[in-house]
């Protein structure tokens, strides 16, 4: 059976043959706390995507408008915002898996440029920047749209390699716009002495 | 020539480059993004200067609840007479009584018509996405210029605007 040994040099259990509470009083306090935590997490995790997947299932055939209020974009904002970087984890896994219809995609994308959530902006930066290189164009314009709300440099490379494979010319076009207008964000934050 | 502006979804008119289109085919989804009532596309009339394409941006985006992506495309009205295409001068719903006078709808539209029209516009179709800054900026000039009323702007999008 395979186990792990802790920093206390104590064998431990997987958290899965922990069968009970009495399971945990073998082992040292901070172990146990440990592990519950992660078990707990573990359940937090299968809500977490059960319910942005079932939030992009019931919505799957909304009709979304620029401009417009959409509860779907509502709740999806406010998951990202209660579960922060947990909740772009989620996203992420959902979008790669591809159960989700690239329209959908494409506003989760391009709002999670959009949304004030410090904690999670990394994630998402991150995730965006990936997404540039995605085989269908919905999902590489809507990463485009919210790399372009983020307005980070970190982005640039990221969109210059994305343009030069990027083989519809009108979604080329849209990407070298988001280009030009983060190199003008960055050429305009350095320090004239710095160039 | 004056043009015709449409609201569009700009990816719907992407050329794709796709084995299952045969040359000179194009795929169906702008047909889809036409929102046709009653037999009726809105389009806006902008002059051949383009002198009042601003106030009819402004004007659109003033209707809705966001400030967002704007994206519009652009064909020659040439094109709706050389369809023969019926249209009506018919004052448009936004908050500018200016550009409200621009507004046409493009009337009794058969199936037929519709697929023709998407055909002869989809190549020459000059399309444009403009970002919530560059809308923002449109409608604040067309405040300040007095031809967007601010009363009439959405009550959603005018409390963000007036909060910035």
């Amino acid at each position: 059976m395979p186990s792990i040994v802790n920093s206390n040099a104590q064998e431990i259990v997987f958290e899965h043959e922990l069968q009970d509470s009495s399971d945990y009083e073998r082992l040292d306090t901070e172990t146990a706390s440990a592990l519950k935590r992660n078990k707990s997490l573990k359940t937090d995790f299968l809500n977490i995507d059960q319910e942005l997947e079932a939030l992009f299932r019931a919505y799957a055939n909304e009709d979304f408008e620029d401009g417009m209020e959409s509860e779907f974009i509502s709740e999806f904002v406010s998951c990202i915002q209660k579960y922060g970087t947990q909740a772009v984890e989620a996203v992420k896994r959902i979008i790669l898996a591809q159960n989700v219809k690239p329209h959908m995609t494409f506003e989760a994308l391009r709002w999670l440029g959009r949304i004030n959530h410090p904690e999670s902006y990394r994630s998402r930066l991150l995730f965006m920047e990936m997404c540039l290189g995605n085989p269908l164009r919905l999902v590489r314009d809507g990463a485009a749209l919210g790399l372009a709300s983020m307005k980070d440099a970190h982005a640039i490379p990221y969109l210059r390699k994305a343009i030069a494979q990027e083989k519809t010319q009108d979604l080329r076009k849209d990407l070298e716009t988001v280009l030009s207008r983060l190199e003008k964000l960055s050429n305009a934050t350095i320090p004239v002495d710095d160039k | 020539m004056p043009q015709y502006l449409l609201m569009i979804n700009k990816r719907k008119w992407d050329r794709l480059d796709v084995p299952w289109l045969k040359p000179n085919q194009i795929q169906a989804d702008p047909l889809g993004d036409l929102r046709i009532n009653e037999g009726a596309l809105s389009v806006w009339h902008i002059e051949e200067d383009k002198s009042n394409l601003d106030l009819v941006i402004a004007a659109l985006a003033a209707t809705r609840q966001n400030l967002d992506k704007f994206e519009y495309g652009l064909f020659g009205q040439e094109i709706v007479s050389s369809l023969d295409l019926k249209f009506q001068i018919i004052p448009g719903n936004s908050p500018s009584d200016a550009a409200n006078g621009w507004h046409r709808d493009l009337i009794q539209l058969t199936a037929d018509q519709t697929l023709n029209f998407v055909k002869a516009i989809f190549d020459s179709l000059e399309k444009h996405r403009l970002y919530d800054d560059e809308v923002q900026t449109k409608i604040f000039n067309a405040i300040q210029e007095g031809y967007l009323d601010l009363h009439k702007v959405n009550k959603s999008l005018r409390k963000k605007i007036t909060q910035l």
